[in-house]
């Protein structure tokens, strides 16, 4: 789901959507500072996104303020959804063009054909 | 892939790079574990820096430097969809996507280091070596993100090249000082398939030489004087090369039984040639400058030589404050 949040498609092409026919949920030890670090560099709004794109049963709150920065069941919540959760069989698509980029065996395939990119 | 009616850059590097890791055995992908000394320096200093800093390791083949330091999180893509896979294999859930190095699929300004170990020197033109260190600068952080960069050098010890382009026998013994003799007889037994490109090059050329542009052309010529100079000798030289004395010594000396059949098989496989362009010394400081006037503070903070290659760590930084 991290990896997701970092990915763009063509151009801009940024959020991607997520469809998933198969998501995994793999147990990650909790690393306080990391999740504190990353939030920063998170689209936060696109990480909202793809929790319902997924249909994740999670609910993160809408905006982040200071006080939801410390809030450790906040950081917990996040820390789950950006590590533990992971698309091993579905597609992300861009939402300039439509490209579909498939997800198999976990691994996104983001490789253009030359046409699209000349 | 119709190879005969596009001889363009990126179909050579599908050839003579992509195709060759897809169908390397995946013992042969993954026998070299060792991490060079210099990089995991680099990246013990990114951790000391930034702790739980975020890195993008672009072409991370069987991915041995993803799980090196686990006080760093990184993201690793390569252009072979078969070592992405090996690598999420090896180490399970480490986030790696298919990618291509000239349009890296990652947000502009976010991570704090990015490695190009042994990945701009499978690019077959300047245009595109160069195209391949700007997505590399675009994806680093403004404020202080770093590049390290590993080229194979021209000037090794160990090995000459005739030219800056070269084809490059897949070897798994590359470390052992027989390599010689197998490279030699592996040279003139790829001169088939290399005769047989360079034919379908010069019809494409011909049919395209009004359209085609300047780079593409200037490219082909190279690859053209490169299959040539490869070909002239073996022309002289029956299948089995001559080794001079110092080969046959090297010979004599060869640990028997050196090597499986299988492993003779890959090791003189044609097919398996990969394209390197080497890089001569202060090329690739050169390369990164006229990159890095594309891309705002991008500076080369140092550069030097290690195992055989030419390297450079970029930093980028940028006074946000002017923005």
């Amino acid at each position: 789901m991290l990896t997701s949040n970092v990915l763009k498609g063509i151009t801009k092409g940024f959020p991607l959507k997520i469809s998933s026919t198969k998501v995994e949920n793999a147990p990650v030890d909790y690393n306080r500072d990391f999740i504190i670090r990353i939030m920063q560099r998170i689209e936060y709004d696109a990480l909202r996104g793809a929790v319902t794109d997924l249909g994740l049963h999670e609910s993160l709150p809408e905006t982040i303020s200071e006080s939801t920065q410390q809030n450790e069941e906040f950081l917990k919540k996040l820390h789950k959804v950006l590590l533990e959760y992971e698309v091993e069989e579905g597609e992300l698509i861009c939402p300039e063009t439509g490209r579909k980029f498939p997800i198999s065996k976990g691994i996104p395939n983001m490789l253009l054909q030359e046409t699209e990119v000349s | 892939m119709n190879y005969q009616n596009r001889a363009q850059p990126d179909v050579l590097e599908q050839i003579y790079v992509h195709d060759v890791y897809n169908r390397l055995d995946s013992t042969t992908l993954t026998q070299d574990t060792t991490a060079w000394p210099n990089v995991r320096k680099f990246l013990n200093r990114i951790a000391s820096q930034n702790k739980n800093a975020l890195v993008a390791d672009v072409g991370c083949g069987t991915g041995k430097y993803i799980k090196l330091k686990s006080d760093l999180f990184t993201i690793g893509c390569d252009r072979s969809n078969q070592l992405c896979e090996i690598a999420r294999e090896k180490y399970s859930h480490i986030p790696i996507v298919i990618a291509d190095n000239l349009y890296l699929p990652y947000r502009d300004n976010l991570f704090d280091a990015v490695l190009s170990i042994g990945v701009i020197h499978h690019l077959t033109t300047h245009q595109r070596r160069l195209k391949a260190i700007q997505e590399c600068l675009r994806i680093l952080k403004l404020n202080g993100g770093q590049l390290l960069i590993y080229t194979w050098a021209m000037e090794q010890k160990q090995r000459q090249f005739s030219s800056q382009d070269v084809l490059v026998p897949c070897s798994n013994q590359q470390s052992r000082s027989v390599d010689i003799i197998r490279d030699k007889s592996s040279w003139s037994s790829s001169c088939h398939i290399q005769e047989n490109l360079l034919r379908r090059i010069e019809q494409v050329d011909s049919q395209t030489k009004k359209t085609a542009t300047t780079t593409t052309l200037s490219m082909l010529e190279s690859m053209q004087n490169l299959f040539q100079r490869i070909i002239k000798p073996a022309s002289s030289t029956p299948s089995t090369p001559k080794l001079s004395h110092q080969d046959q010594l090297k010979f004599r000396l060869r640990p028997f039984p050196m090597s499986s059949f299988d492993d003779e098989q890959i090791n003189l496989n044609p097919c398996n040639n990969r394209f390197y362009h080497v890089f001569k010394q202060g090329e690739l400081e050169m390369l990164i400058e006229e990159a890095s006037k594309a891309i705002a503070g991008a500076k080369i903070i140092k550069s030097y030589y290690d195992h055989g290659n030419w390297c450079a760590i970029v930093q980028r930084d940028i006074d946000v404050g002017l923005l």
